[in-house]
């Protein structure tokens, strides 16, 4: 069976039943609107390419089992296996997967939310403050006062 | 922009607003900004974080993905940080701080995967309520964090972040050899200090009977010197309980609580039921016995190797306690960021041939029924134990680290001097101080500003009481010294000549943030890594 989504700019893809259920949302979605299916079911937080981007990692999970507990994808427990495919998929740029992210928190799809908080976790990892500043492009907004009391905290952090 | 549709309180469709949306431009611009106003004034706060984001691709500057998240997707990355990466994370700017400070749980979450026989939080601020160990083994395994919560009520409880940030100093002061504070007590007469578990430093008269003494959870006991050993219950002092005899002449003597778990064995056709084992050192190895007195197993060295300390690991594994037989020794990969739960003795022992001092690695069953594997830890060549043959050494061991204090005699305008060296066996890190020719300068800051000397009476057990007292109060001050100033007070550590040769360091204990110093005959000085 297919079911039809539409992204906010209004593009519509068509997919699986079984692939698009990947996503917590559109299952309940379907549940709810079972007569309703001709119309394509609105993303509206969701751009087209992130969409894209979305459709296609849940066309390649479509086999893998469901986790329902978010308790299993605490990484502290258990970390989910990352294939070759996942880190491929992952070679985007972080603005990219940073909207991946969030497209896969708003339709629910747990596995890429992890996935992509796993990639982002990596990024700072091991990263110094003035390192992370400048790949995030923040400014360094501490009062001096306050600097003294952060260079305490980080002394300790060197390994 | 779909979120000002989704604001807009009118009835028409997505289409409709949508396609008067888009004609905005044909607006002046003051009636833009009118409009636009109106989008953003109708906006809920997931809208504005949508429009920041939106905002910071069209201008691609100055703009932070990571703080427009929202909370339970900032709250998953940052729960994949270590407790470094999430200091340095906090120093970044003040959103990030914001965010990641007021999120305790992400801070407790790494206390929780401490290990609670190395953490300074558990183990010395829950011994003002009670020993957190006892606590521990009390309680059902899932409760752990319930008595996080209950240390948090503790008075000197400086909060999760900080006392994370107090955990790496530990660590960074042992890779580096470096200690924050020290206090000095002086003995009236020669007597063996021992440091049991802060605050407690248990002094033990050399010419009594007294041989040898350890700590358990709640009770301590001793050996002396005709084999018979006491179990003294702690109370408000400590009574003795029960006690029994040993044929061998016992060098160390050390109990093992297994926590939460309890063992269970045939003999002679009834159940025995242990929970805690006792190990008693002899030169050719250790013998486990059990509580009750039966011997669990024999440890034995390879002929001629002469054992000189040991230490005994047996982690709880809160996680998995009702899984008595699992677990046993493993450190391997099942468990990526969580503590390692090992059953293992390490034996510091002497090599016949070479008189190298090597350490035995002796894998155990849980419950210490029965050895599983051995491995002779091998190191880079960057450090060695020393050799042994030289009387004047001594090791204090704690877990992975042992401790040597060696006196070395040099060319004669060099003299004597003492080398402490740090090494963790596990970690393959060692730290070495360095000999300082002349310090009469800082001895004599020291003397000034560091030393808190007082006089220690050490007679009898009520005066041991007094003892623990004045320890206390100290601990106590420590507490509360502001955390800025300890910065200042952080040196590293040297062991210098004293007195012209006649003053000799020995090591006489060490826990896992102490390292207790004979110096002389006279003085104990503890030197305090946090």
């Amino acid at each position: 069976m297919k079911v039809t989504l539409e992204s906010s700019d209004g593009q519509v893809f068509t997919v699986d039943k079984e692939v698009a259920e990947l996503s917590v949302i559109i299952k309940e979605m379907l549940v709810i609107e079972q007569a309703n299916q001709d119309h394509p079911i609105p993303l509206l937080n969701v751009g087209a390419v992130e969409l894209a981007k979305v459709i296609e990692y849940c066309e390649h999970h479509r086999n893998d089992p469901t986790i329902d507990d978010d308790e299993d994808y605490d990484s502290r427990k258990k970390p989910i296996e990352m294939d070759d495919w996942d880190k491929q998929f992952t070679i985007v740029n972080k603005e990219m997967m940073f909207e991946l992210i969030l497209a896969a928190n708003s339709m629910q799809v747990k596995p890429l939310l992890h996935l992509g908080c796993r990639y982002a976790a990596d990024i700072v990892k091991r990263m110094s403050p003035t390192e992370i500043r400048d790949l995030f492009q923040i400014d360094d907004d501490f009062t001096p006062e306050e600097q003294d009391k952060i260079e305490w905290e980080k002394q300790w952090t060197k390994l | 922009m779909q979120e000002e549709c989704l604001a807009a309180d009118h009835q028409p469709t997505l289409m409709d607003i949508l396609k008067s949306v888009k004609s905005i431009h044909l607006l002046r611009p003051q009636e833009r900004r009118v409009v636009l106003r109106e989008v953003i004034a109708s906006c809920d706060e997931e809208d504005i974080q949508v429009l920041q984001r939106l905002l910071g691709q069209t201008t691609r500057s100055g703009y932070d993905l990571m703080s427009s998240f929202p909370v339970e997707i900032s709250h998953n990355i940052f729960s994949r940080l270590d407790g470094g990466d999430l200091i340095r994370c906090c120093a970044v700017c003040w959103p990030w701080r914001r965010l990641i400070r007021g999120d305790s749980s992400l801070w407790k979450a790494k206390i929780l995967t401490l290990n609670p026989a190395e953490c300074f939080l558990l183990k010395d601020l829950g011994t003002s309520i009670h020993t957190p160990v006892q606590a521990l083994r009390d309680t059902v395994a899932d409760s752990r964090e319930s008595m996080l919560d209950r240390i948090a009520q503790q008075p000197g409880f400086i909060g999760w972040e900080a006392a994370l940030v107090r955990e790496l100093a530990l660590k960074h002061n042992w890779r580096r050899g470096r200690y924050m504070y020290e206090m000095t007590v002086k003995l009236q007469k020669s007597i063996k200090p021992t440091l049991l578990a802060w605050p407690y430093l248990f002094m033990a008269d050399d010419s009594s009977k007294l041989y040898k003494i350890s700590l358990a959870v709640d009770q301590i006991l001793s050996v002396t010197l005709d084999g018979l050993i006491t179990f003294f219950q702690k109370g408000e002092e400590y009574r003795p309980i029960r006690s029994c005899n040993v044929t061998t002449k016992v060098l160390q003597v050390t109990p093992v609580s297994f926590g939460v778990q309890t063992f269970t064995r045939e003999h002679e056709g009834s159940a025995i039921i242990w929970k805690e084992a006792i190990c008693l050192a002899h030169e050719d190895g250790v013998i486990i016995k059990d509580e009750h007195s039966h011997t669990l197993c024999h440890v034995y060295l390879e002929l001629g190797c002469k054992l000189l300390q040991f230490q005994a690991i047996a982690d709880h594994d809160y996680n998995n306690n009702n899984n008595n037989n699992t677990h046993a020794g493993d450190d391997s990969d099942h468990m990526p960021t969580g503590p390692h739960y090992r059953n293992e003795l390490l034996i510091l022992f002497e090599d016949p041939k070479t008189r190298q001092r090597r350490v035995l690695c002796v894998k155990m069953e849980a419950g210490y029924l029965a050895e599983i594997s051995r491995e002779v830890l091998t190191h880079s060549g960057e450090f060695s134990l020393g050799r042994g043959g030289d009387a004047r050494d001594s090791i204090a061991m704690y877990r992975d680290r042992i401790a040597v204090v060696s006196h070395r005699h040099c060319s004669s305008d060099l003299g004597h001097y003492c080398v402490l060296r740090l090494i963790d066996v596990k970690e393959d890190v060692a730290v070495s101080t360095e000999y300082a020719k002349d310090d009469s300068e800082e001895s004599e800051e020291d003397e000034e500003e560091q030393r808190h000397e007082r006089e220690v009476d050490s007679h009898g057990d009520q005066d041991l009481e007094e003892d623990i007292e004045l320890d206390q109060e100290d601990a106590m001050k420590y507490n509360r010294i502001p955390a800025m100033r300890i910065q200042q007070r952080r040196r590293d550590i040297h062991l210098h000549d004293f007195a012209g040769g006649k003053t000799a360091y020995r090591i006489l204990a060490m826990d896992h943030a102490r390292i207790v110093l004979g110096v002389g005959l006279k003085f104990v000085k503890i030197l305090c890594l946090i």
